[in-house]
């Protein structure tokens, strides 16, 4: 089984792979990314469709038997579906997969791969759109022991509520990322490194920094770094990986939110992206594509402060300077800056009683 | 002659140039408002370089929950009007230290927006709270001035300590019907939702010349009906036909409303608050049938800020627009959420 992943793995990182070379032409769209965007979404992707890191995921997380699984798809990012499938391919057990209703082409594509390779290992997914009829989907719930689940906290309770109270339920709800810049790293270069973070996947997925916390007192004072980063490091960056579109309302949010920073502070724009500075040490409220507020901190404690309030949200932080400990009971990573969305988060089960 | 006076007398009488008199508005509103005054700065877009009201900066109405965006100190206002918000997120306000301008558009466009620019008598059924109870409310000032201006006596309103007095309205349009009053019933979108799931096996005939005004949206509630459901509950229920029928389009943030053509779901504005349906994106105007945000320019918001930007979809028309709803990520808000929290 291994080697079919890896042998698939290698087939999506070839330039020349004809699936590959679909799912850039139809399937980037479907998640709003440009074709380039896609494609670098696709390199980071099926890079952990390596023999080792298979391995290193096989290490069982629970010792209850799981004969069958459901995993239930969000559509932010192409990530968590490649994830899905690697990880369920290691379950090796059968399972049901909803996929996004507006992101089925590149799911499909995958699947497709799989079978090309090992018609065995495809057999483990069926593969289907959300429905407006659930009663299916709940009957499947009630009598399956594994479910996965990405979306919405609602939605996640909605699905626990009608799962068997013996299954188990991995739950991937609301989650939010942010950037720190500590004053001895508040510099181009970590601000280079960000562009990367903020631009690969135009901020969509939970692993995207939403905000980049600032110390003061380093080479670039924070207002420096926003201005820095909006004038000299975006454009050229931008211009290697451009935006792609807009979901409906997100240019009248960006509007707003433009207008709203506008007033607190300084605002920089682009065609499309906003890069703001405010000194309102507050986790922002918006979750908007290619829109990064910068904010100033004093000191760790500052720091610690204005993280308390989405602290159980909080999966992954990007660091430039100090490697400092953060003690959240949901944050999966603290990497350095410019690898935020180069993760693959495995599956974590819920602790045995 | 003042600025209060030029801008009175180009709504009563067109009089002047309408791009002159918003460039004035729009210094006077540089000078004294502060925190607009430092968004124009940063945009590089002041009186000294705006030639067109088109340029002037638009304030989103978001922008109004953080900021007291007022030409005056705000704990000398006469009147606070707040957004309706939904939970507990902050409240847009709008401050005022004179109502005449608010009045006015009042007097110039409520009676005709609502079909009754004739003479002849009218009796209010109100399905709100008045304002004298809800102090906070633009929609509520605006319907107890009309009351107080031009209602017949027993005009009233319906509502009060958010609950809506069924019986009593039940009882009044009774008795209108058997006495032939003409009345102007006049409510939310979702009072009217309400008041018919309460009275859900009958059905009135008004009298001829009776009409019906509806505000607020209905998108997002809990109970989601089409605007072509509501007007056909309004045929059906209480015998009043589309071209009796008007929707009203107004926002804490402005001091004038728009209103729905008879006999259409298409909204106008008054000449002294232009409309411009605008990509999101450029800032442009869009072309007929697009859909675009909704922006204004409100000369009679003079002590506050005129040119201001919506979170409304709307699809352009030659001689309108049409209201689509917010635009999916805004913040849900409304006059019908006054009702719709009993």
């Amino acid at each position: 089984m291994i080697s079919a992943l890896v042998e698939v793995g290698k087939r999506w990182l070839d330039s020349g792979y004809a699936l590959r070379q679909e799912a850039i032409r139809d399937a980037a769209s479907e998640f709003c990314l440009s074709s380039a965007n896609f494609t670098l979404a696709l390199d980071w992707m099926f890079s952990f469709w390596n023999e080792k890191f298979i391995a290193s995921l096989q290490a069982p997380g629970t010792n209850k038997p799981i004969a069958n699984a459901v995993q239930i798809l969000a559509g932010n990012t192409p990530a968590v579906i490649a994830q899905a499938f690697l990880q369920g391919a290691v379950l090796n057990v059968p399972q049901y997969i909803k996929i996004p209703s507006l992101q089925t082409v590149f799911p499909r594509l995958l699947h497709q791969s799989l079978a090309d390779v090992s018609k065995e290992l495809a057999a483990l997914f069926e593969v289907n759109t959300w429905q407006n009829n659930y009663s299916d989907l709940y009957a499947k719930l009630a009598k399956t022991d594994l479910i996965i689940a990405y979306g919405h906290d609602k939605t996640i309770d909605l699905l626990k509520s009608h799962s068997s109270s013996s299954s188990i339920f991995i739950a991937e709800g609301h989650a939010v990322s942010c950037a720190v810049i500590f004053k001895e790293a508040a510099n181009r270069e970590s601000l280079d490194k960000l562009a990367w973070d903020m631009l690969s996947y135009d901020q969509r997925g939970c692993l995207s920094p939403r905000v980049t916390f600032i110390q003061e007192g380093g080479e670039l004072s924070p207002e420096d770094c926003a201005a820095i980063f909006a004038k000299e490091i975006l454009p050229s960056r931008v211009i290697q990986l451009s935006r792609g579109g807009l979901f409906p309302g997100e240019s009248a949010a960006i509007l707003q939110r433009r207008a709203v920073y506008g007033f607190r502070g300084v605002i920089y724009t682009g065609d499309d992206w906003t890069v703001c500075f405010d000194k309102e040490l507050v986790w922002p409220t918006e979750a908007l594509p290619r829109f990064m507020p910068f904010k100033s901190f004093a000191s760790l404690d500052d720091l610690m402060h204005v993280l308390q309030p989405v602290k159980k949200n909080l999966i992954s932080i990007g660091l430039a300077g100090e490697n400092c400990f953060f003690d959240y009971p949901n944050l999966r990573h603290v990497c350095e800056l410019g690898l935020m969305q180069k993760q693959f988060l495995p599956l974590r089960f819920p602790l045995e009683k | 002659m003042s600025l209060l006076t030029q801008i009175e007398n180009f709504m009563r009488l067109r009089q002047g140039d309408f791009n002159q008199l918003a460039l004035k508005v729009f210094s006077y509103q540089y000078e004294h408002c502060a925190p607009y005054q430092r968004y124009c700065q940063q945009l590089q877009l002041t009186p000294e370089t705006i030639k067109h009201w088109h340029d002037v900066p638009s304030v989103p109405t978001d922008v109004f929950r953080e900021f007291d965006l007022c030409t005056f100190d705000p704990s000398t206002a006469k009147y606070v009007f707040q957004t309706s918000g939904t939970t507990q997120e902050s409240k847009g306000k709008h401050y005022y230290r004179d109502m005449s301008l608010y009045d006015e558009a009042i007097r110039l466009e409520f009676m005709r927006g609502i079909g009754l620019n004739d003479s002849g008598s009218v009796i209010f059924r109100m399905l709100t709270p008045s304002f004298d109870e809800v102090k906070t409310s633009s929609l509520f000032y605006m319907l107890q001035r009309a009351l107080e201006w031009y209602g017949e006596p027993g005009s009233r309103f319906y509502m009060s300590n958010n609950v809506l007095d069924y019986d009593a309205l039940q009882q009044d349009l009774a008795e209108d019907i058997a006495e032939n009053r003409r009345v102007a019933l006049i409510g939310t979108a979702f009072s009217f939702v309400n008041f018919f799931d309460h009275f859900e096996y009958q059905s009135w005939q008004l009298p001829p010349g009776s009409v019906l005004m509806e505000t607020g949206g209905l998108k997002g509630r809990a109970r989601e009906i089409s605007q072509q459901e509501l007007y056909q509950l309004f045929a059906s229920k209480l015998g009043l036909p589309a071209n009796s029928c008007f929707s009203e389009y107004g926002m804490t943030e402005l001091s004038s409303q728009c209103y729905s053509k008879p006999n259409s779901h298409v909204f106008t504005s008054p000449h002294w608050m232009p409309t411009r349906i605008v990509d999101a994106d450029t800032g442009n105007d869009v072309e007929v049938g697009e859909i675009g945000i909704v922006q204004f320019f409100d000369l009679a918001n003079l002590d506050a800020i005129s040119a201001i930007t919506t979170a409304d979809l709307a699809r352009k028309h030659v001689d309108g627009f049409e209201l689509l709803g917010r635009a999916p990520l805004a913040v849900l808000r409304g006059c019908s959420t006054q009702f719709e929290k009993l």
